[in-house]
């Protein structure tokens, strides 16, 4: 074949001619193009931890609720369901007591009475509880005990929240 | 063929695992030959690059589909080739061919065709000049290595369309030299 020659001299020198450089563009093109999924290759590890903070902190949140809730699952462990609501009572009690006590505190600076007046009162009110504590240890009547022991916590709640409404700081 | 088939596969891995270095090693191995392609298959430096950005980020997009059953480069260039013949077919112009207007059983042709010097510069040139699709069997032929079945089945013609057209495509670049080497003269 007489072009054979052609086809030849091509073979030959194929390399050659492969002569065109393309410009720089393309390649900024294409990195950009294909990028996404290097963003989402990076968020995937990054959406992990974060998922996993949020799942930790509310595990943490539930686990102290629970935990001020049941005093530490003690009270799941008390088989007398009149104890075991004493138990409860008094961690709902104390929690909530605490937590306005708390509010209550930060106005003691400007009514300075006032921490005298519910510090004494509340400790007149812990003084009566431990007393009804000993009872229930000795076994003296304890429906009666419990009764008035979830009565002080009672009152004790009252006490604060009616503080709590009087005063404002 | 194992080796063949296994160049290039820790970067093409790599690439896979979606490590930014190795996509850009990968388009710095294969962008020049690929570029080349293109540039043959659409005469033009702007569409070339075009195609070699389309071809370039699709592969990117669908690298987790490449499972070494042939070689990385043998691959990229079906997208390549693939890809330029879509976007010449959405131009929606039929394409041309070289027509069968030499009379080239003439005895003198042997002779002067054999005086006829080939260097990559004239020969590049002269392939500009053949009409596109003949242009482009000439070039997938030759360049990229396709045989006559492959290309009828690529550019959707017949196995002899291909064969016609590319000994016709070679006479023309034969002319066009031919014709050049005169007005030298």
């Amino acid at each position: 074949m007489k072009t054979d020659r052609l086809e030849e001299f091509i073979k030959k020198n194929r390399s050659g001619f492969d002569q065109f450089e393309p410009s720089d563009k393309v390649w900024k093109n294409i990195d950009k193009a294909t990028r996404p999924s290097k963003i989402r290759r990076l968020n995937t590890p990054l959406f992990r931890i974060a998922a996993a903070l949020v799942l930790a902190v509310l595990f943490t949140v539930v686990f102290y609720q629970t935990k001020v809730k049941t005093q530490g699952g003690y009270a799941g462990r008390i088989e007398d369901p009149e104890l075991r609501e004493l138990v409860e009572a008094e961690a709902y009690y104390a929690h909530q007591v605490n937590g306005k006590l708390k509010e209550i505190r930060k106005c003691y600076y400007t009514n300075p009475e006032l921490k005298e007046e519910i510090e004494t009162d509340l400790t007149e009110l812990q003084e009566m509880y431990n007393e009804l504590k000993g009872d229930l240890r000795e076994n003296i009547s304890n429906k009666t005990v419990i009764e008035a022991m979830i009565d002080n916590n009672r009152t004790r709640l009252k006490l604060v929240d009616e503080v709590l409404e009087q005063i404002n700081c | 063929m194992g080796t063949k088939e296994q160049i290039h596969k820790s970067i093409v891995e790599a690439c896979q695992k979606g490590k930014d270095k190795a996509r850009y090693e990968l388009y710095q191995l294969y962008s020049k030959a690929m570029f080349n392609i293109c540039y043959r298959m659409m005469n033009n430096r702007e569409e070339a690059e075009d195609m070699l950005q389309e071809a370039f980020t699709q592969a990117f997009m669908n690298l987790h589909s490449f499972r070494f059953e042939s070689s990385f480069g043998t691959w990229l260039k079906k997208i390549v080739v693939n890809t330029c013949l879509n976007a010449i077919n959405k131009k929606k112009v039929e394409l041309t061919y070289c027509e069968e207007i030499y009379n080239y059983d003439h005895p003198e042709d042997e002779e002067e065709e054999t005086e006829t010097e080939f260097t990559v510069a004239n020969i590049t040139k002269a392939m500009q000049m053949l009409p596109e699709g003949g242009r482009m069997i000439f070039s997938l032929y030759l360049f990229e290595g396709y045989d006559h079945t492959e290309i009828a089945q690529i550019m959707n013609i017949s196995e002899s369309t291909s064969k016609s057209q590319f000994m016709r495509a070679k006479r023309r670049i034969i002319e066009i030299l031919k014709n050049q080497k005169a007005l030298k003269k």
